[in-house]
């Protein structure tokens, strides 16, 4: 199950000024495929990484390993792409700014990063942005598919609560969008009929809303509560929208936990990702060693990124028996 | 009847030469209040983008799209097309946008260099800081403009009389010059 489907690259290269973008659009369909992220870093050689290999690109769009052959990235340049991706409107992306990213229509992601001004101790925004990583966003559809059946608890008519585990970029906010998208639109082969679903996105990741429109599909029973700290927003949708499942992205904080353990008995199944390896680095994180030994989450998913993102370790239910083996 | 004829030819000739000179002057006279009016509308627009910017923090290009339709005339095509330009992906910032912007619609306005100089620097920093930064630096266009717009109302109630009265009044002197 290697996650990797073609992206439309045009879609990131049009937030490049055309001194990058002329560099980028030399690249061969073999990269471009396989492309992750995009580096631009103010003075320092323009870099790319791709699932197999980190390298930098020369004026001609050479992959080259030099730092000195490398195409600089001027001041301009970096001055450019910052009026780019906020579209000439940095006011407009304040909020933004100060989380350090911005989500670009595509659901791709521009991490920034430079000077922070402070106010009163407080983060309040990013300024003389120097590095930009554009993180190229791919959808999957399918991507769980052979993991549904084992996540529906048949008698009761409803998935489990489940938690998807892997360290970064191994795949788990693909994994975890493409199963809130099959539950929501159901499954008829696999008589899994579509649930509603309450969406915190927090990070902006699984449904990567812009302009207030999920720029993947999720499928025709999704609520997504964009930008919203996951422990308000977790009892805001349950009280608002009633839906049967809520997903969330990357829980660890003690609220994020909190917010859980109210969520597991009113009914409705929990679907979260957290970052770990393996079952004893979940047992070693203070306020998700709780739920683990509580045996709050019945089913667990693990990631990994040994044979590219989302090769599947395994699912294992809450007293670790091993369900499905891994790739 | 030769006599006949050259009387209204000349009466014509005198005719055209005294309306066309009050034409001229009609339209001189005209380029004054047409100035006031476009530094009025101007200063409005930008009352606008900082209602956009500061309360609705509307990203610029659909704000641009807002004051367009409601400013309209000459000035709307200005923002207009630093608009269209910013959605067009081809990579231009709003800086060079609207500076291209101007170079289109410039020489369609009653505007003036002073007036073009004091624009071109409200585009070097559009869009390119935060909501207090641009604020302070739509008020401060605002203020350049408003006084442009002081002294163009002073010229105005100056010449607009002068040229409307005055180009009959050389139309009919030139006629009476040649009688």
């Amino acid at each position: 199950m290697p996650l990797e489907t073609a992206v439309d690259l045009r879609l990131v290269l049009v937030y490049l000024p055309p001194s990058l973008r002329e560099i980028l659009e030399r690249l061969p369909p073999s990269l471009t495929g396989a492309l992750e992220e995009i580096r631009v870093r103010q003075g320092r050689p323009l870099a790319i990484k791709t699932d197999r290999q980190d390298c930098f690109l020369d004026q001609r769009g050479n992959v080259t390993d030099s730092p000195t052959a490398a195409y600089r990235v001027s001041a301009e340049d970096l001055w450019k792409t910052v009026q780019l991706i906020s579209q000439s409107s940095v006011y407009a992306f304040e909020e933004e700014f100060r989380q350090g990213f911005l989500t670009l229509p595509g659901g791709h992601r521009v991490g920034l990063a430079g000077k922070a001004v402070l106010d009163g101790g407080v983060l309040k925004t990013l300024r003389d942005i120097g590095s930009l990583c554009f993180r190229i966003a791919r959808a999957v559809p399918g991507a769980a598919r052979r993991l549904l059946p084992y996540l529906i608890n048949r008698q009761e008519g409803r998935p489990y609560h489940t938690l998807i585990v892997s360290p970064p970029r191994a795949g788990k906010t693909t994994i975890l969008r493409d199963l809130v998208r099959q539950l929501s639109y159901g499954v008829d082969e696999l008589r899994i009929p579509g649930y509603s679903l309450g969406v915190v996105d927090e990070r902006g990741e699984i449904a990567a809303s812009y302009e207030g429109v999920p720029q993947h599909d999720l499928g025709p029973r999704v609520d997504v509560l964009d930008h919203c700290p996951k422990a308000i927003g977790m009892l805001m949708l349950l009280r608002s929208m009633s839906p049967h499942v809520i997903a969330t992205d990357e829980i660890g904080r003690q609220q994020d936990v909190d917010a859980v353990w109210e969520m597991v008995y009113t009914g409705v199944s929990v679907l979260a990702t957290v970052h770990a390896g393996r079952f004893e680095e979940l047992e070693r994180r203070p306020y998700l060693r709780d739920l683990v030994a509580e045996r709050v989450f019945q089913r667990y998913i693990f990631l990994s990124r040994r044979k590219g993102p989302g090769t599947l370790e395994g699912i294992w239910d809450e007293h670790r028996k091993l369900l499905l083996p891994g790739q | 009847m030769k006599g006949r004829d050259a009387a209204t030819l000349k009466l014509i000739g005198s005719l055209l030469i005294i309306c066309s000179a009050g034409l001229a002057g009609l339209r001189i006279g005209a380029v004054f209040s047409l100035r006031t009016r476009q530094l009025r509308e101007l200063q409005e627009a930008l009352q606008l983008l900082d209602t956009e910017i500061m309360y609705g923090a509307t990203p610029l290009p659909a704000a641009l799209r807002k004051i367009a339709a409601a400013a309209g005339g000459c000035i709307g095509l200005i923002f207009r097309d630093t608009g269209a330009l910013l959605g067009a992906g081809k990579g231009y910032s709003a800086g060079e946008a609207w500076s291209l912007a101007l170079e289109r619609n410039f020489r369609h306005t009653a505007l003036r260099q002073e007036d073009l100089a004091i624009l071109k620097s409200f585009g070097e920093a559009l869009g390119s800081s935060d909501r207090n930064e641009q604020h302070k630096h739509i008020e401060l266009t605002a203020f350049h403009l408003r006084q442009e717009s002081d002294k163009a109302e002073t010229a105005r109630q100056k010449n607009e009389r002068i040229w409307q009265y005055g180009g009959f009044l050389v139309g009919i002197s030139l006629v009476l010059l040649f009688i």
